[in-house]
């Protein structure tokens, strides 16, 4: 297999407004000072996903009208991404690797890259690309055959091109946005499910040449090997399918960790099995360990701590504190210091939930209900998640923190099973079932990011699988999979404005201006790994349209 | 009742069992079946269920490729797939079952006669593949299916003797079978590494200056000199920084076929 282009160069970026200028890790790291540009894969580096941008107001959204639409056609696995911003163009991302360059004002396609769609892709995960970075005049892309790829800003050209680990050996994939820090580009793995033994890789920018891999599992000598018996450590996961956050400051990358392999079977891995379901702070020039701090120590249960790392300044007991806050699948949310990693506060996002009674004043859980083998048990949530990947937003001015949950159940048979490298490995079965508290579906709630207060809650029928967006025009916007985007309320969660996208969303909204003028934009397109789970509760969403599309929005002038 | 795949592989003059309708349908069940979230490699459960090790009956899976499944998001393969397709897909999960494949007689007494694993072949397999061997061959070497193409595919050195392996190892430089070439870029960067590609627009090379080699590609007003080396792209340090026992593993591994 090897990988052939197509480019398809439609014309140079045109001017549209305000000069592109190269991406520098200066500005990216003070992003939040140019509101226009979406620069980094959470907008800024501390994964607030907020705009300072304020001409769309609670009291004029009803003017929300769309601008453009843009159509990918590649609708399998659903349009899952980020779009980025750059001075006017926007990077989009599809399944099988498809990178568009749009005039952000107008939905006109700039570039197109078509990466070569693998022959076979041996991973189990997907399709699905979730964006792009950028920085240093290029779009850095991950592939689902485990490549990353350096793309040339201005003219998708490919500059360069290096196989992480092949494919077929290690069932491996990137379905992530990678970060750029510095001088370095930063891409996790997937595989978690899979006999593999994870790591978060750096490459240089301008060469593609490998600068240091942090091994999610600590291999022979390393501290933490300790905590994996016998071989296990080779075929224990420990993905990293998702993006960091980073501190300039104090010059940190914060990663999330997930699950150990075989997911439900744990016997062959005794011991905390490091640093799976744990948040760690990497030094981004040398990916040395800083800290970590481990949310579920021996997790039989398929959570992860892979989503977002959202780095918050707060009062905590009369003090300003560095903080780091990370929602594990499990339904937990953990809040933990990020310059030492020490436990400051959970709680729990949903009601079903009852793999743990819950979690003591040190952060460390109470009363496991561990499944045992082979007998179905009935564990909430269901794998899933509590909440699915899909991202918070925290509004600082009010200082909320809007985030999805779902509420659902699942029967867990745990089952022997031996590893085969590279290949699926969850040590038994499951199947969903309806909650066994309250109603199944899913909520999103605007909650005190320290104590897990809820100021209000929005219910839908079925789980909601976009990522938020808070605006300063007192807004947050996300959407259902049953294709409505709209936008709640800061203050009081009420429903504002709705448009329907023609799809469900499983993506991110953003928002950025061009000439002036504030766009909202989200991807449109149902799709995934869960959205496939959920018709074991639902039968009817098994007809739920797929698409794959950019839809932005602006007041009608 | 005779079992609709037994009637379908009739049809196609085909035994369910024979290992070559097996064959096939493992193939299709790889492109359709194992990818994404779905079934899994082999039918080991993705997101989607389990079928390895499952018992069911023909005419079942039959339907449910054929015509999907109501209450999951498995669809119709019928317009994917023609009836032996769907037959030999059927004869294939149905080997799936307890993870014994019901083969031939013949296939099943040569079994008996496969080599058990060799500690050296399995040091020299490690050597070779695994990820957490920095200067891991594969990064550049394809072996039986596996690795990269950035140098020769080494299935073949099989049937090599074994004295030539350890020299090309160790002393790449001394019979080079495509020789480096030196790019030097306008921005005063120099790539040492393997040609893959070129037009009159561009340049693609391997460098292998470090690993994992990365592919670049240098368009012509880029380039400021190209010229050939007298080494190989192969890093010249194997001599060194493997051990006489790791080199003697390697070069079994290599010799064994992949036999495990």
């Amino acid at each position: 297999m090897y990988v052939l282009i197509r480019i398809v160069l439609i014309a140079g970026v045109a001017a549209v407004g305000i000069p592109a200028q190269t991406v520098t890790p200066e500005r990216l790291v003070q992003a939040a000072e140019e509101p226009r540009n979406w620069l980094t894969y959470h907008g800024t580096y501390n994964a607030h996903r907020y705009s300072p941008l304020d001409q769309v107001t609670a009291a004029n959204v009803r003017r929300l009208a769309p601008v453009w639409t843009f159509q990918t056609g590649d609708v399998q696995g659903g349009m899952q991404c980020t779009p980025i911003v750059v001075d006017g163009v926007m990077y989009v991302t599809t399944s099988w690797n498809k990178v568009f360059a749009l005039d952000a004002a107008t939905g006109r396609v700039l570039w197109r890259y078509f990466y070569e769609k693998p022959k076979q892709i041996a991973s189990l995960y997907g399709p699905w690309n979730r964006g792009v970075a950028v920085g240093h005049g290029m779009v850095f892309l991950g592939t689902n055959d485990n490549h990353l790829v350096a793309l040339d800003a201005k003219t998708g050209r490919e500059v360069w091109n290096v196989n992480v680990e092949d494919v077929s050996r290690c069932g491996c994939s990137i379905t992530g946005a990678p970060l750029v820090v510095k001088d370095n580009v930063i891409a996790g793995v997937t595989a978690g499910d899979s006999a593999h033994r994870g790591y978060i890789n750096a490459f240089d920018v301008k060469t593609g040449r490998q600068v240091w891999r942090f091994w999610t599992i600590p291999g022979p000598g390393e501290p933490g090997h300790e905590t994996w018996a016998g071989e296990s450590w080779k075929y224990g996961g420990g993905s990293s399918w998702m993006t960091g956050s980073y501190d300039a400051e104090l010059n940190l990358v914060y990663w999330g960790i997930g699950n150990p392999a075989a997911d439900f079977y744990g016997h062959s891995r005794k011991g905390d099995n490091l640093y799976t379901d744990s948040v760690v702070a990497l030094d981004p020039d040398t990916g040395k360990l800083k800290w970590y701090f481990q949310q579920i120590p021996h997790d039989v249960w398929d959570w992860d701590a892979a989503y977002e790392n959202i780095l918050l300044d707060l009062d905590h007991q009369g003090q300003r504190r560095k903080l780091v806050l990370n929602a594990n699948k499990g339904g937990y949310v953990f809040v933990v210091d990020r310059t030492d990693g020490k436990f400051v506060a959970a709680w729990p996002l949903v009601e079903n939930l009852n793999w743990i009674q819950g979690v003591d004043k040190d952060g460390k859980l109470v009363g496991r209900n561990e499944p045992p083998l082979d007998q179905p048990v009935t564990i909430c949530p269901s794998i899933g998640g509590g909440r699915s990947w899909n991202h918070a937003a925290f509004h600082p001015p009010t200082g909320r923190l809007f985030m999805t949950g779902i509420e659902w159940c699942q029967t867990v048979t745990s089952r022997k099973e031996e590893p085969k490298e590279g290949e699926a490995y969850f040590g038994g079965e499951f199947t969903l079932k309806p909650a066994i508290k309250g109603e199944s579906g899913g909520h999103f709630g605007a909650y005190d990011p320290l104590t897990g207060k809820r100021h209000w809650i929005y219910r839908s029928k079925y789980p909601m699988l976009a990522s938020a967006l808070a605006t300063a025009g007192g807004l947050v916007f996300t959407g259902d999979v049953e294709g409505e985007f709209f936008a709640l309320d800061i203050s009081s969660g009420r429903k504002l404005w709705s448009y329907q996208t023609g799809s469900g969303l499983r993506g991110s909204p953003i928002t950025y201006s061009v000439n002036g003028r504030q766009y909202i934009a989200t991807p449109s397109g149902l799709g995934s790994a869960l959205a496939g789970l959920m018709p074991q509760i639902w039968p009817e969403t098994e007809h739920f349209q797929p698409a794959s599309s950019i839809f932005a929005f602006a007041l009608m002038e | 009742m005779i079992p609709a795949v037994l009637l379908i592989a009739l049809a196609a003059q085909v035994k369910p069992t024979d290992s070559s309708v097996i064959a096939k349908g493992s193939a299709i069940f790889a492109a359709k079946c194992g990818i994404g979230y779905c079934h899994g490699k082999e039918g080991r459960a993705g997101r989607g269920p389990r079928l390895a090790g499952r018992k069911f009956e023909p005419e079942y899976l039959e339907k449910v490729i054929r015509d999907g499944s109501g209450n999951s998001q498995m669809p119709p393969f019928k317009d994917q797939l023609s009836g032996p397709e769907v037959g030999a897909v059927v004869a294939y999960i149905l080997s799936l079952t307890d993870g014994r494949a019901p083969m031939p007689a013949a296939a099943e007494a040569s079994l008996s006669q496969l080599p058990t694993a060799d500690p050296g072949v399995e040091a020299g397999r490690a050597l070779f593949f695994d990820s957490a061997n920095p200067k891991r061959c594969s990064q550049c070497h394809r072996y039986q299916g596996q690795g990269a193409d950035v140098g020769p595919d080494l299935t073949a050195a099989a049937s090599r003797p074994a004295e030539d392996l350890l020299h090309d190892i160790v002393a790449p430089d001394a019979r080079i079978a495509v020789p480096a070439v030196t790019v030097v870029i306008r921005s005063g960067e120099r790539i040492t590494g393997m040609k893959q590609r070129e037009t009159g627009e561009f340049l693609r090379i391997y460098d292998t200056g470090s690993l994992p080699p990365v592919l670049r590609t240098l368009y012509r007003d880029q380039i400021a000199s190209v010229t050939p080396d007298t080494r190989s792209p192969m890093p010249s340090d194997y001599g060194k920084t493997l051990s006489q026992e790791q080199l003697q593993n390697l070069i079994q591994f290599l010799k064994s076929a992949g036999a495990r």
